[in-house]
């Protein structure tokens, strides 16, 4: 961008973002001080995304060769006052996801590594991930109506943790795709339906039905997978795709008479 | 009082951002200028997006321009990923241009070269490029 902007000066081309990035600070500050909270929660993305588009600049006009983690490091810490007033769930998970992209020890593939290959140590990272997201959720208990970090952060490891189970689900509990033993395969899907139990119990305790309902039909998915892993490649075949199709009109029934049973179960009354 | 507190949480990062480039802009002209011979990057292409990747071809840099006539290798391009490439950024419209002159300089007996803003223990800073001791831009514009 910079470099094709030759004609402009780097002078000019500095001065320009410096200006754009100072309106729109002031912008923010202005729109939180007036308590406008559609057009603060604007401002403070653009803000934010202005600020690593000005450390994008800077790099090129002086020709800096720094790699991503530094830059992600700098846009982070620097952009950290407008995701604190922000209050967009999403908005915070990117800042979250952006900081850990710059951490050297946080990397996804190490997470998947583990998953992918041992079956105690993936346990562990499950039970690590929930520590985490329990931790989150005390966080945003004290810090609620100040800012939407600890929320988020709560949020995105739960998914991490839904993610990874459904991963150790297939990958380990599937045992005739997998060829795994049978008793890692048990191993497994008990860890997977201890893990969904734990969070309908948590559900019926806090009155989250839709909670509950999404737990209850993620696990339903699960069984129904877990049924069609035992017959192996048999969905692949001319009759065994006819047969998917009617597997699936009956998962389809399931869940819908599932969701009619959960609304009317005395624990939620 | 909290749109003081407000007001200073915004004004950090504008002023570190504004400090860090008065900063880079001090390195850049207050430093000493050198001038680096450049190779091709390999196994990448030279040009990538535009900017030129390059490596600094210290067999045939003189250095005879820095302190103690040792080429300091270690200040140059320190934060370079997958082995020791450096950037130049450039107009994208001249990259596949000056690609191929590069790719040709051998045959053509043309000599790369970047000029640096160098501080003794800080990072150089890149600063222009030179064909034949000529800044690129008169070759094209």
């Amino acid at each position: 961008m910079a470099a094709n902007w030759d004609t402009l000066g780097a002078i000019t081309k500095i001065t320009g973002a410096f200006i754009l990035l100072g309106g729109l600070f002031y912008t923010t500050w202005w729109c939180v001080v007036q308590q406008k909270k559609g057009l603060s929660e604007l401002f403070a993305i653009l803000s934010f995304l202005m600020i690593g588009a000005t450390i994008g600049l800077i790099g090129q006009v002086f020709n800096l060769e720094g790699g991503w983690k530094s830059f992600a490091m700098a846009w982070a810490l620097l952009g950290l006052p407008f995701v604190i007033i922000s209050r967009s769930l999403f908005f915070n998970m990117g800042w979250i996801c952006l900081f850990c992209s710059s951490l050297k020890f946080v990397q996804l593939e190490i997470l998947l590594d583990t998953l992918w290959e041992d079956l105690p140590n993936a346990t562990l990272c499950v039970i690590g991930l929930c520590l985490l997201s329990y931790a989150g959720n005390k966080l945003d208990q004290a810090v609620h109506s100040r800012t939407m970090l600890p929320k988020s952060f709560e949020k995105l490891t739960l998914w991490t943790t839904y993610l990874c189970i459904w991963l150790i689900g297939l990958h380990w509990g599937c045992w005739r795709w997998s060829d795994r033993s049978l008793l890692i395969a048990l191993l497994a899907n008990l860890l997977v339906f201890t893990f969904f139990a734990l969070r309908m119990f948590l559900a019926i305790k806090t009155q989250n039905i839709s909670s509950f309902r999404r737990n209850a039909i993620a696990l339903e998915v699960y069984i129904f997978v877990l049924f069609a892993s035992a017959f192996g490649n048999l969905f692949l075949s001319g009759v065994g795709f006819i047969l998917a199709g009617g597997v699936i009109l009956a998962m389809i029934y399931v869940f819908r008479r599932t969701a009619r049973y959960i609304k009317t179960m005395e624990v939620f009354k | 009082m909290k749109a003081k507190i407000l007001a200073i949480c915004f004004a950090i990062p504008f002023f570190c951002l504004l400090i860090w480039t008065l900063s880079l802009a001090w390195h850049q002209h207050h430093g000493t200028e050198i001038k680096v011979s450049i190779a091709g990057y390999d196994p990448r292409d030279l040009l990538s997006g535009h900017y030129i990747q390059y490596e600094i071809d210290w067999d045939h840099t003189d250095c005879t321009q820095f302190p103690q006539t040792i080429c300091p290798f270690q200040d140059f391009c320190k934060e370079a990923r997958w082995g020791r490439q450096c950037r130049f950024y450039i107009p994208e419209k001249y990259a596949e241009q000056l690609d191929a002159l590069f790719r040709k300089r051998n045959n053509e007996d043309m000599k790369f070269e970047v000029v640096y803003s160098y501080h003794p223990n800080k990072q150089a800073i890149a600063k222009q490029l030179l064909i034949n001791g000529k800044d690129w831009r008169e070759r094209f514009l």
